[in-house]
């Protein structure tokens, strides 16, 4: 199975890459990521597929996340910067 | 076509790769896709959506095979991307340059120009003396720029009443249905073109969906749903269209009858004429309703379970 590449930023900040997953793949991972996310932190999330874009803040703010921007990066490609706190 | 140019004037073209398991899960919906389209016939679309509008009894029966289907097919996803995510550890993450974004773009550009050889081409059609091929060319751009920019998917109202419990674009869909059915239900009773999508009723609605169903979810897209996303740039979904394509157009060989003759089909069901007017009415909004309480049932689950 494909991975999904995780860098960190600073020590409360992290980049999750999950470009090259289409719909509905980030939307079934992100419950799981901010669970896992450690407490006090914000993370990027990287995806390529568009409806990720609606589908995704959806989900985050149903578990009563933030969701602090979504910003297109490049073609095709958008960070969604979620924070748990 | 369309819904390349205008993916490409919103910036949202991108050709993406897949891996090799990426491939073989295209590869394999394509070939469930084709299975299905000409087991249930035909596809979601109509299969379902219009069927059930038109008063055939294969549409509702479609519709359950569908519904188990994409679950199915939604639950292989959600145990891939599981797996993946069970692997990342954000405490071991290395320090890395993370991934910035890219100010400037050609897409648009690139968009407009592709959008305006396209009216060209529709042009030259029919200044060829091919109105129709003109039209019909036309016809089917600004079908895939409302689709890529309406985001309908049929897959996505399926799958995602069981697998995230949200049931909110399977209910608008049921709706439309019973308001079309109402259109359905003057042209029809009036005596034009009673039979116009009235498809074989049998088993093989159910199978057939159920084979097309996981085969939507596992390619990542409808019938059309996979043509828009391949005009998004998805490879996979080239790889859908080519094994569903060769898959369907496989079976004629195979099969010895024309799809929708032979043994395997039922015959055609058009409720109104098997129960009367009032009777035909009961069965489908009696299905609509209760699929539509089944989805709000199962929406209430997901509130309990937290």
């Amino acid at each position: 199975m494909k991975e999904i590449k995780v860098v960190k930023i600073n020590d409360s900040y992290y980049q999750v890459d999950m470009r090259g997953w289409m719909c509905p793949y980030p939307k079934y991972a992100i419950e799981k990521l901010i669970e896992k996310l450690p407490s006090q932190s914000c993370m990027d999330l990287l995806v390529d597929c568009p409806s990720a874009t609606k589908d995704v803040p959806e989900v985050v703010k149903e578990k009563g996340l933030r969701v602090e921007k979504v910003i297109l990066i490049n073609d095709g490609e958008w960070c969604i910067t979620i924070c748990n706190y | 076509m369309g819904a390349l140019s205008v993916a490409l004037i919103n910036r949202e073209f991108k050709l993406r790769k897949e891996n090799f398991l990426g491939y073989l899960m295209g590869a394999i919906g394509g070939f469930l896709m084709g299975l299905g389209t000409v087991l249930m016939p035909p596809c979601n679309v109509e299969g379902f959506w219009v069927a059930t509008m038109a008063f055939s009894l294969s549409g509702p029966l479609a519709g359950i095979g569908l519904f188990i289907g994409a679950y199915i097919g939604g639950k292989i996803l959600k145990i891939q991307v599981s797996k993946a995510v069970e692997n990342i550890d954000f405490i071991k993450v290395q320090k890395a340059e993370p991934v910035l974004s890219k100010k400037h773009s050609i897409s648009t550009f690139l968009g407009f120009i592709f959008i305006i050889s396209l009216l060209l081409i529709s042009l030259i059609y029919y200044y060829y003396g091919m109105p129709i091929h003109a039209g019909l060319f036309l016809f089917g751009i600004v079908f895939g720029i409302i689709f890529q920019r309406s985001r309908i998917c049929f897959v996505a109202a399926f799958r995602e009443i069981t697998i995230s419990k949200n049931g909110k674009i399977m209910k608008w869909v049921l709706i439309s249905i019973g308001i079309s059915a109402i259109g359905f239900a003057i042209l029809k009773s009036k005596g034009y073109q009673p039979y116009h999508m009235v498809f074989p009723a049998g088993w093989h609605n159910i199978v057939g969906g159920l084979i097309f169903g996981i085969g939507m979810v596992l390619a990542g897209g409808c019938g059309v749903g996979i043509l828009v996303r391949s005009g998004e740039g998805y490879t996979r979904s080239w790889m859908a269209i080519l094994t569903g394509m060769l898959t369907s157009g496989a079976w004629t060989g195979i099969y010895k009858y024309k799809v929708e003759q032979g043994w395997l089909y039922g015959s055609p069901v058009f409720l109104p004429e098997k129960l009367g007017w009032a009777g035909a009415f009961l069965v489908i909004f009696g299905f609509l309703f209760i699929f539509y309480l089944f989805i709000t049932w199962l929406e209430e689950r997901k509130y309990e379970g937290n």
